[in-house]
């Protein structure tokens, strides 16, 4: 077993590039994936990907365990970054049905980022909303659309848009409540 | 600027945990989180399903290279600048106008730094340079901050050594604004990397990497 994330990013801040390589093995699958997921471009998908692993060395020194794990802190400024570069293409977001699709089948990695089993229940928890509510949170979570975009996306009024996404958002906190408490 | 009701807020923490609630009624809802408890619990809550959602990703290994090309890659570790250079100078002042010692004593000598000095630029987490850190070795050990933008409570100090060793120190109150302040340490500093400086909840208010 390797270093922890913990030691891996004060190594990180330290300028420590064995540190860098190790943290950028770890976590290149996920944040390379979260790239393509989110561009359907690999050119694209690797050019943010190495631009999220610079930010993360760039600000290793500010990560705070407390707020977030290593791997939702990499994964947030690759999703950031991704959105950044959809924008500056002019380019929509993939089709959220497409996104929902690719989220479902695979298992995920055994790297401690997250339990198998609350995977499995946030999947079936995604799978069993609602079209309309699974549209508009994909579009929010991997396309960074405002509910007015969404609503403007999907021909609905704003209220409807901001409905739909917290509704989803209940039933999936719901789902990820009933995996802490069994 | 109207603050939102705990009811408001709760219907827009979906949007703000997912981090597509527009400027103006992002800082409406932030500034009610900033004194309501239950808000910020119920937000970290969809953050945390936000977050997951990012977790279910399929992994996808990066073309041939990509290792070796982020290394090559890889931020310059900052060289000390002129500015950050007069600004530890006005800081290792302050050290000798509280306390005195050998840091004190480096400066009426003639030298304008302490031979063995450590220097970090701190940066507040959304990156903007807030404040200065020196440190200057010694017996005893000195350290001086100058931080802006702080709210009002208590703050400590994380020193970061190599191995990813931590060593808590308490730090200055802040009244809110520029907090100012030096003080004694009775660690060595001898190696320090990073520093952070954290509130009395232990989340971090600003950090930054040491040169020395």
């Amino acid at each position: 077993m390797g270093l922890s994330d913990e030691a891996l990013l004060a190594g990180l801040a330290a300028g420590d590039e064995a540190s860098a390589a190790a943290f950028v093995r770890r976590y290149q699958g996920r944040v390379f994936g979260l790239a393509v997921t989110i561009l359907g471009d690999a050119a694209a998908a690797e050019d943010v990907a190495q631009e999220a692993f610079t930010r993360a060395w760039r600000h290793a020194g500010v990560y705070d365990p407390r707020r977030a794990t290593a791997a939702t802190w990499i994964l947030a400024i690759t999703r950031n970054l991704a959105i950044d570069a959809l924008r500056l293409r002019r380019a929509q977001p993939a089709d959220p049905e497409t996104i929902a699709a690719q989220l479902m089948p695979v298992p995920s990695p055994d790297d401690g980022a997250f339990p198998p089993d609350e995977a499995v229940r946030l999947r079936s928890a995604l799978a069993a909303l609602p079209d309309d509510q699974r549209r508009a949170i994909v579009l929010a979570a991997f396309g960074g659309q405002s509910a007015r975009e969404i609503g403007e996306r999907e021909g609905i009024p704003l209220g409807t848009a901001k409905t739909r996404i917290r509704a989803a958002m209940i039933k999936l906190r719901s789902a990820m409540t009933t995996a802490e408490q069994s | 600027m109207t603050e939102p009701s705990c009811a408001e807020v709760r219907e827009a923490a979906a949007e703000l945990a997912l981090g597509v609630l527009p400027g103006a009624e992002r800082a409406e809802v932030l500034a009610h989180l900033t004194r309501c408890r239950d808000c910020r619990v119920a937000v970290q809550r969809d953050a945390e399903v936000a977050d997951a959602l990012l977790l279910l990703t399929p992994v996808a290994e990066p073309p041939l290279g990509f290792e070796s090309r982020v290394i090559g890659q890889r931020p310059a570790r900052p060289r000390p600048r002129r500015r950050l250079w007069r600004l530890a100078a006005a800081a290792a002042v302050a050290v000798a106008a509280v306390g005195g010692g050998i840091a004190g004593h480096a400066f009426t000598s003639g030298r304008t730094v302490p031979a063995h000095a450590y220097l970090a630029e701190l940066r507040a987490p959304d990156g903007r340079t807030i404040g200065q850190f020196f440190g200057s070795e010694g017996q005893p050990s000195w350290c001086s901050m100058l931080l802006r933008d702080q709210a009002a409570g208590d703050l400590g100090l994380r020193l970061v050594f190599p191995g990813g060793r931590v060593v808590a120190l308490p730090g200055p109150h802040s009244a809110g604004g520029q907090v100012e302040w030096a003080g004694r340490v009775d660690v060595p500093l001898e190696g320090v990397r990073a520093v952070r400086v954290v509130d009395s909840r232990g989340v971090t208010r600003a950090a930054g990497a040491v040169t020395d």
